[in-house]
């Protein structure tokens, strides 16, 4: 084996160059990639038997859900019958969500109030001087039957509402409403503004009416209804969260 | 036959590294950069994921609004760390397989800045608020643009190294490489035509993005890793590939049924009703290519389990392609009809999506990385544990994502069919697996962070001098420069 000496002073000389040891060199220069294998050429075995077999299946597999997209490029068809999702188990026809009573008849109310915000104003304050307010007083918080009776034949005064006389006369605002109308106004004008009522129920609103009828009409006033209307609708409380179903305006039965 | 080492041809030896030195810029910086937007990727889906059972957190931000973030994970995840980490793989694989020298490293270095540029502003726009909405293509249609004549100026010159090798044998991997730098610009343009450019039917338009996002994994993610896989197991083993016929029985599968793919997501959704249902039979048969590939690639490394546990490199391709066997059986099993329902609009579909993306594509990834950097920096792994780390946390973050997402996407898709129960009730149900998938992205975090720490430091060339590779065991050298890993003396021999 020649020194390195020798090597250093005869370096083009092939019969010196120590071989193995130039390619030590070379491949330490090389790194990882002198000592990595090279690739061989592929192995040649068959596809096996049970490889087929599963992949048989798993076409059977693919094909069961391909035939369940309909005619195949069949650009007409859109969607598969019966994909839409079925009727509910429990109700046959569209089911109906009940909602609380209470929100439910303000809701219905509110609709039915632009008959009296043109007066009352839509924050029931009324206008001084004129219009007496809704907000705070006693005819509206108070005993429900004598309420009703202004609203279906109207009043002409005087009249005393929050500490105030007022002599303007009503008309019959409410003269056209039914028993849901009236019920649903009447709570709303209750409940709103810091109002302290409770709910006027359909059925109350209903027997209100009829007393209205056997009254005959015309307008009332404030010494007839302290008089003779100062109670409350006799009929059953309906609690504010009442479920209660929007198209019968009936309380829905507990079902559990 | 018996010995094919390297040593006995130093031509060979001399030409690989001479190809891993040209390249040693451009796929460093896809790698080091892949793994940054992968760690950005990973917070992002820790917040979104948080969201979906926790949904006041973090709502003090805006820009991570639940839809917000979801969006922002998926494309950080996909564009920052998969695609880049799939260039890395692609120009160095290809490379080496044509046994060319890579001479265009300015312009793939130019581009592959530009890519990292516009990922980042694709971000900025999704997390402003404004992203297409589009699933995998949520940056707005101009990056779109950008990124596209990034990614011809980045493997435009694999394809140019491949037609002009030598003659000879086309190598499996090669199938894949070719398959993959092809098919991805086909879908990509045809899919940004379709959803951004033509007028067409917005139902349309979804369906054709959701077989964009099911054709970009199987025909472009799926098969750079696969290539990976082909040309490490007989690497590192130093056997042949089983079998050629299986190898070729696989690829075509993957090809034929790839392009139908997608549409699954779309099941009675107003478009023509064989769409989803040709998507769905395709994903259910997506286990042919991959029990094929499976089998092909386990049983070229059978009888060599020391070797797969020892190499870094091997475990996690084997890993990744044992996992694409698994992605196989749970596509079909979540694909067959009755079990489309529960999946449509459930977890499930996203368990599925991470269990390909992380589980076969990345972790095959880093299989290649862990092969391919200390080549390219000719340097050695530092640390055997953080290896290991790494692999663990990894497989279990995956598998627990992969295990509450399908398991709770179920439950899930149950609740949402049962109409006498409140919908409340569907998200109660759901809400405990989200926490086990956020825990999940805690694992993958840590084992990331492992990983990012390692390859930096890589990066940095400060990777063990030796010319003895880190393998996996639990005594491979008393210090880094003990008797195993002796100092590599380039240039004393001579001097």
């Amino acid at each position: 084996m020649a020194d390195s000496s020798s090597r250093d002073l005869r370096p083009d000389l092939d019969e010196t160059i120590n071989v193995p040891e130039a390619h030590a060199a070379l491949s330490s220069s090389a790194g990882a990639a002198g000592r990595e294998k090279s690739l061989r050429e592929n192995g040649m075995e068959p596809v096996t038997l049970y490889l087929i077999v599963i992949s048989a299946i798993i076409v059977l597999a693919g094909g069961a859900v391909m035939g369940q997209g309909g005619a195949f490029f069949g650009y007409n068809e859109l969607v598969k019958d019966g994909y839409m999702r079925g009727k509910s188990p429990i109700a046959e026809e569209d089911p109906v969500i009940p909602l609380a009573a209470l929100a439910f008849l303000q809701k219905e109310g509110q609709k039915n109030y632009s008959a009296c915000s043109g007066c009352h104003q839509p924050s029931g304050a009324g206008q001084p001087g004129s219009i007496p307010p809704l907000a705070g007083s006693e005819w509206v918080n108070g005993n429900t039957e004598k309420l009703l009776l202004i609203m279906h034949n109207g009043v002409q005064g005087p009249i005393e509402v929050a500490g105030a006389t007022y002599s303007t006369q009503m008309e019959a605002i409410g003269a056209n409403f039914g028993p849901k109308e009236m019920a649903a106004v009447m709570t709303y004008i209750r409940t709103s503004w810091g109002n302290t009522g409770d709910i006027v129920t359909p059925e109350m609103a209903a027997v209100g009416l009829d007393i209205s009828k056997q009254r005959g009409g015309g307008k009332t006033t404030a010494e007839e209804l302290k008089k003779s209307h100062d109670k409350m609708l006799p009929g059953a409380k309906w609690a504010p969260d009442l479920l209660i179903d929007p198209e019968t305006w009936a309380p829905v039965a507990a079902e559990e | 036959m018996a010995e094919t080492t390297s040593t006995a041809d130093s031509n060979g030896v001399a030409l690989r590294s001479s190809i891993d030195r040209s390249l040693r810029h451009p796929v460093m910086f896809f790698f080091t950069s892949g793994a940054a937007w992968l760690a950005v990727a990973i917070v992002l889906g820790l917040v979104a994921s948080a969201k979906k059972h926790a949904p006041e957190f973090m709502n003090w931000c805006s820009w991570l609004d639940a839809g917000i973030v979801d969006a922002a994970h998926m494309s950080a995840l996909v564009y920052g760390w998969g695609a880049q980490a799939a260039f890395g793989m692609i120009i160095w694989l290809m490379a080496r397989l044509s046994r060319k020298e890579c001479t265009n490293v300015g312009t793939i270095l130019w581009a592959g800045h530009i890519w990292n540029l516009a990922v980042l502003g694709g971000l900025i726009c999704i997390m402003s608020g404004n992203g297409s909405g589009v699933p995998w293509m949520e940056f707005p249609g101009g990056i779109w643009i950008i990124l596209l004549l990034c990614y011809f100026a980045i493997t435009i010159w694999s394809l140019v190294q491949f037609q002009v090798r030598d003659a000879g044998h086309v190598y499996v991997s090669q199938w894949y490489l070719l398959g993959a730098l092809l098919w991805f610009p086909w879908v990509c343009i045809t899919a940004l035509l379709f959803v951004f450019v033509f007028d067409g039917n917005a139902v349309m338009a979804t369906g054709i993005a959701a077989w964009f996002k099911g054709t970009t994994f199987l025909l472009f993610f799926l098969p750079t890793a696969l290539a990976s896989a082909y040309y490490l197991a007989p690497k590192v083993t130093g056997r042949p590939v089983y079998s050629y016929n299986l190898a070729l029985f696989g690829f075509w599968a993957l090809a034929f049924l790839g392009p139908w793919s997608g549409m699954q997501k779309l099941v009675g959704a107003p478009i023509p009703q064989f769409l989803p249902y040709a998507g769905a039979a395709a994903m259910v048969l997506i286990l042919i290519p991959a029990m094929s590939v499976g089998v092909n690639i386990l049983k070229t490394v059978a009888g060599y389990g020391e070797v797969v546990a020892e190499s870094p490199s091997l475990r996690f391709t084997a890993s990744g392609v044992v996992l694409f066997v698994v992605y196989g059986f749970l596509s079909l099993t979540l694909h067959l009809v009755p079990s489309m329902k529960m999946t449509q609009f459930s977890y499930s579909g996203y368990g599925l999506d991470i269990l390909g993306f992380y589980g076969v594509f990345s972790l095959c990834a880093f299989g290649a990385i862990y092969f391919i950097v200390p080549r390219i920096t000719r340097r050695e792994w530092l640390s055997h544990r953080f290896i290991k780390w790494h692999f663990f946390l990894s497989l279990y973050g995956v598998a627990s994502i992969v295990i509450c997402a399908v398991i709770g996407g179920m439950t899930q898709g149950q609740g949402i069919e049962d109409i006498s129960q409140p919908f409340g009730t569907m998200a109660e149900r759901a809400s405990q697996y989200g926490w086990g998938v956020t825990l999940a992205w805690g694992f993958l975090l840590v084992a990331n962070l492992f990983f990012c720490l390692h390859l930096l430091l890589m990066w940095a060339r400060l990777g063990r001098r030796s010319s003895h590779p880190t393998l996996l065991k639990a005594h491979h050298a008393e210090s880094p420069h003990g008797p195993e890993g002796e100092v590599d003396n380039i240039g004393s021999v001579s001097a």
